[in-house]
């Protein structure tokens, strides 16, 4: 009778559960449509085109789901959730899948190629993004985890034109396994002493709470490193450059942003079940103090990012350092865990994507027309494609953080989010992170300013006049520009919107 | 009408926008366009310097909207207030700026490259300049403040010299330094100020300066019992962060290195307009936000404030005495006449700080004025090597004649403007001992040495290169080139030495809009960082 009545209700609830992955199940179909149309028509056109409507239905879907209340969503026996907050980060997600399809099918090298797959594989790994930013049990945790790593495999692989290049493919795949295989070892340890995986169980606080201090250090270490790998912040982040050096930057409009934002949904998502205040109340370790732990993650990250970006000759690499270097800037945002820094980092968030996004397409279009994949040959730019060179301009100053871009909001509101943090606990970490941040930036400026000096003010070393396309710039870059603009001017809207429905 | 402020920073925006929609091929307009937008502004602005003028005190023109508000939950609300307006410390600033963008304008007749771009990013930083002055919120104003770096950047970038990248980016790298810092302290603030009327926090540059607007225990209200550190009052540290952003851009020694490089690299204009306005910034910076919002660090640091101008007055001039480049030493004489600006601010005396406005504004003139006339000899010949010319007097009397106003202007002969500046920050310096004995009687008397010294290096260099017999590096072929003064050229230089004569005659044009303000900032500066100075001592116990 117990069994049939336990059976009954996750029947319920599980009928219940259902109809939140709607998203989920319509991208499953697209993916299913473009592998037949693959299979049977091989019309490109048709398939990009259904892509990009299917991925942008599942965002409309994904925003319908926007609910009145803030409450969390139980779905599949807390396995995983679904929050306002957690579908905002989805929707980040969807919009950087959405813009990098839209991208990838006026790529030409991808046509030559001929592989399909490139587009249809875009659904598949937007259900895993979906799925990491939902996980709310480390099962789930582990599993979407991997299938985010499987697809980004997947990608660099299929982008790779000459053998050179595997190099990097293999070394992320390497990396890949070391920090799962982390994550799993700590999960493992996780679970044998709080005797449950479910992080929203009553009872896993207290019970893990009572495994030895060195054992608990392990195991979260452990997890962290999983999780460091998929934000690709230190010590973590060695696969980046080389990943990045590998891969075409059209890929890599999809690859520098889109885990990104899921491991910083996965992150906060644990943190808060974490309810780390409390953590930090039950266990009363200093040295085990999540402020503390952040801090000093986000200072080396932003020490490793940017001071080893200057250095760099490749254009891809130095973008990859760069990349670290904002993972620091984001993880400001988790410090302290308060209302105002998950806004912040939600918004850096998005200023992120957006400045990421069209300074991806702007350095895939200099491979495309003019062959550009080093520093050096960004020389007298400027000459050759004037339109690309200013916008590149804009949204290198917007990622150093110069106003009124959305790179400065962005950054001001997590400058502010730190500094209440550091307020309300006195915590020296945190400061020293707020200083380490203020000096990344200014470094930032140097290694941007290398490129921009390249373009602007050195002269063309080689010449090769290619006829210049330039409508993709027109209908694809410029609006991500104006929207680096309009977001820095006016970031009031959109901020009280996320706020509004998260809290 | 009563948004002229708001015109005076968008007028140059949408000029600017108009010129990237014009095509290229139509670079005649650019120049012209630009040179009437300028000459607006500079109407513009002395229109509402004449209505200042009719009831000289107070914030006059003010405007004020809700630019950026949020609502951050339990941290209250984000409140960034689209906020300006101009008292008697910026209206003269504000007058000086537009002039000598209209200036700059009219000498951009030298750039032949990308003009279509030149003129857009000049308009840009016209804008952004108006911003800083008129900017009452702090993070409007840091808004504008560093919106004025990126145009500037690529003006001495692409336009400058054959060392100008390494110029540029030293510029950038300088200026962003300190106002990544001063983002910092600004942020500090916001949540440590209260708005009376909402009870919100603000950013609200006049809400700063009242210390009873800081909520009690925050780090830096002056009645926080533990706002302390590394064991230092956390107010001191936002002081020093604040002058050190502002002392880079003014410049002062230590932090000056960035200045001579930029100007030697940068096009004639350009330096016109870094030397005109960009420095006058920093010593704005100082008055208006430093000592503004930190009274008390301003009093107690200000035997510091006062031995780094003198110390700057003294290095310029001995550095210019020892230049062998032309614009190089100008450029040094420059730190060496904003040193008389940070004295002038250091006395805390009215004479000293008026004196202060009136050098900032007089320098703005006179160094318009001796980088373009640089610009002359160098656009004839591309050199600009004291060494190089001797006895220019004789192919070019007439520039000749310029070239010694401006320098007389320059190491102060009185009857000129650069006279008046100096002795009304001297005086204030040396008043300062016996009123509020914040500098000791030395630094003035070491300050009219940097005039002796300065009197040295111009009127040697006035020796060496315009009297004697020509005898130039390039020879006969330089006689050729060495013409005297062009129609434009007189266009510049009669305006700048009118107003250098009519200031040096009747310096009571500046100080009759900047008195009352400079006398009450004076006034409330010295009260109220007494007052906070006592308070802090007694709780923090330093």
């Amino acid at each position: 009778m117990e069994l049939y009545q336990t059976l009954q209700s996750l029947v319920t609830s599980n009928n219940l559960s259902w109809k939140f992955l709607i998203p989920e199940y319509s991208l499953l179909f697209f993916f299913l449509l473009g592998l037949f149309i693959d299979l049977f028509f091989k019309n490109k056109k048709l398939l990009t085109g259904l892509m990009i409507a299917g991925i942008s239905f599942s965002g409309v879907l994904t925003f319908q789901q926007i609910s009145s209340s803030i409450e969390i969503q139980q779905l599949f026996n807390g396995m995983l959730v679904l929050s306002n907050k957690i579908i905002v980060f989805k929707l980040l997600i969807t919009l950087v899948v959405c813009l990098f399809i839209i991208f990838a099918s006026t790529d030409d090298r991808i046509k030559k190629q001929n592989t399909a797959e490139y587009f249809y594989l875009a659904p598949l790994f937007l259900i895993a993004l979906n799925m990491l930013t939902m996980s709310a049990h480390m099962l789930t945790i582990y599993l979407s985890v991997e299938m985010v790593s499987l697809f980004s495999y997947g990608y660099v692989a299929l982008s790779i034109k000459d053998k050179s290049n595997a190099e990097s493919g293999m070394k992320y795949i390497l990396f890949g396994l070391l920090a799962s295989a982390l994550l799993l070892y700590g999960i493992s340890l996780m679970y044998g002493f709080a005797g449950t995986l479910s992080l929203q169980d009553p009872n896993f606080l207290a019970w893990f709470a009572k495994a030895p201090m060195p054992i608990i250090a392990l195991s979260i270490g452990l997890i962290m490193a999983g999780f460091l790998f998929k934000i690709a912040a230190a010590p973590f982040h060695f696969y980046a450059p080389d990943v990045y050096q590998g891969t075409s930057a059209t890929t890599l409009i999809l690859l520098s942003v889109a885990p990104k934002i899921a491991g910083y949904a996965l992150f906060a998502n644990f943190l808060g079940f974490f309810s780390f205040k409390i953590f930090n109340q039950i266990l009363f370790w200093p040295m085990y103090n999540w402020e503390t732990f952040l801090s000093v993650i986000a200072i080396i990250t932003l020490v490793i990012g940017s001071f080893v970006a200057l250095s760099q000759t490749n254009i891809k690499r130095l973008m990859a350092y760069a990349g670290i270097a904002q993972s620091g800037f984001l993880l400001m945002g988790l410090i302290g865990y308060t209302s105002i820094g998950v806004i912040a980092l939600l918004f850096y968030l998005l200023a992120y994507l957006i400045m990421n996004t069209a300074a991806f397409m702007l350095i895939s279009y200099f491979e495309q027309q003019h062959e550009a994949y080093d520093l050096a040959d960004y020389k007298g730019l400027v000459r050759k494609s004037p339109l690309a060179s200013i916008l590149l301009v804009v949204v290198f100053a917007s990622f150093i953080g110069l106003p009124p871009l959305v790179g400065f909001t962005g950054k001001f509101l997590l400058f502010s989010a730190s500094y209440q943090a550091y307020v309300a606990s006195a915590n020296p970490a945190i400061l020293i992170t707020i200083i380490t941040a203020a000096i990344a930036s200014i470094v930032s400026l140097f290694y941007y300013f290398i490129i921009i000096r390249n373009m602007f003010m050195q002269e063309a070393t080689w010449v090769k006049v290619n006829k210049e396309e330039q409508s993709i710039l027109y209908f694809l870059v410029l609006p991500l520009i104006l929207a680096i603009i309009y977001f820095g001017i006016l970031p009031s809207n959109i901020i009280s919107y996320i706020q509004s429905i998260i809290a | 009408m009563n948004n002229w402020l708001s015109v005076l920073i968008f007028l140059p925006i949408a000029a600017a926008l108009i010129l990237l929609l014009l095509p290229k091929r139509a670079s005649n307009v650019f120049r012209p366009v630009t040179i009437v937008i300028s000459l607006l502004q500079t109407l513009i602005v002395t229109y509402l310097y004449t209505q200042y003028l009719k009831n000289p005190q107070g914030y006059h023109f003010v405007e004020r909207a809700d630019w950026i508000n949020l609502n951050l939950g339990t941290f209250g609300r984000l409140n960034i207030d689209y906020f300006l307006a101009v008292d008697g410390l910026s209206i003269g600033l504000l007058l000086l700026s537009a002039f000598v963008m209209f200036i700059a304008a009219i000498a951009s007749n030298e750039i032949k490259k990308d003009p279509k771009a030149y003129y857009t990013l000049f308009l840009l930083l016209s804008a952004a300049i108006m911003g800083v002055f008129c900017a009452l919120d702090f993070f409007l104003f840091y808004v504008f403040y560093e919106l004025m770096l990126l145009p500037m950047y690529f003006l001495i970038g692409m336009w400058g010299g054959p060392n100008r990248e390494y110029a540029s980016i030293k510029f950038f790298l300088y200026t962003l330094f300190g106002s990544i810092f001063m983002l910092l302290v600004m942020i500090g603030l916001y949540f440590s100020v209260i708005d009376p009327v909402t009870g919100e926090h603000t950013f609200n540059m006049l809400y700063m300066m009242d210390a009873a607007n800081y909520t009690k225990d925050s780090y830096f209200s002056i009645f926080s019992t533990d706002a302390l550190l590394f064991n230092y009052p956390v107010r001191f540290l936002g002081f020093i962060v604040l002058f050190i952003a502002f002392a880079i851009k003014i410049p002062t020694i230590p932090l000056h290195t960035w200045l001579p490089d930029a100007h030697v690299e940068a096009p004639t204009p350009v330096s016109i307009i870094l030397a005109g306005v960009l420095l006058k910034i920093g010593g704005y910076g100082i008055i208006r936000i430093c000592y503004g919002i930190f009274p008390e660090a301003a009093i107690y640091f200000s035997y510091w404030i006062g031995l780094i101008g003198v110390v700057s007055i003294l290095y310029g001039a001995f550095i210019a005495l020892a230049s062998t480049d032309l614009k190089r030493m100008i450029a040094y004489s420059s730190i060496s006449h904003m040193g008389f600006v940070i004295l002038g601010i250091a006395s805390l005396t009215s004479e000293g700080v008026n004196g202060a406005i009136f050098q900032m504004i007089s320098h703005g003139v006179l160094s318009t004025m001796l980088f373009y006339l640089v610009g002359v000899i160098y656009l004839r010949v591309q050199d600009r090597e004291i060494a190089a010319f001797r006895g220019l007097a004789q192919p070019m009397p007439r520039y000749t004649l310029f070239v010694v106003i401006a320098f007389f202007a320059s190491l102060g002969l009185p009857g000129l403007s650069g006279f008046i500046g100096e002795a009304f920050t001297l005086i204030g310096a040396f008043k300062s001992a016996s009123v509020n004995a914040l500098l000791p009687r030395g630094f003035a008397i070491l300050a009219s040495v940097g005039i002796l010294i300065g009197a040295a290096y111009f009127l040697w260099t006035l020796q060496r290169m315009f009297f004697g017999a020509p005898r130039f590096k390039g020879a006969q072929e330089w006689h050729l080139k060495l013409k005297d003064l062009t129609a434009t050229e007189y266009l510049v230089l009669i305006p700048l030495a009118l107003i250098t004569i009519l200031l040096g005659i009747f310096p009571s044009i500046l100080f009759d809009a900047s008195n009352n303000t400079i006398n009450a900032w004076v006034h409330e500066t010295w009260i109220h960082g007494i007052a906070n100075l006592k308070s802090m001592q007694s709780l923090l116990k330093f």
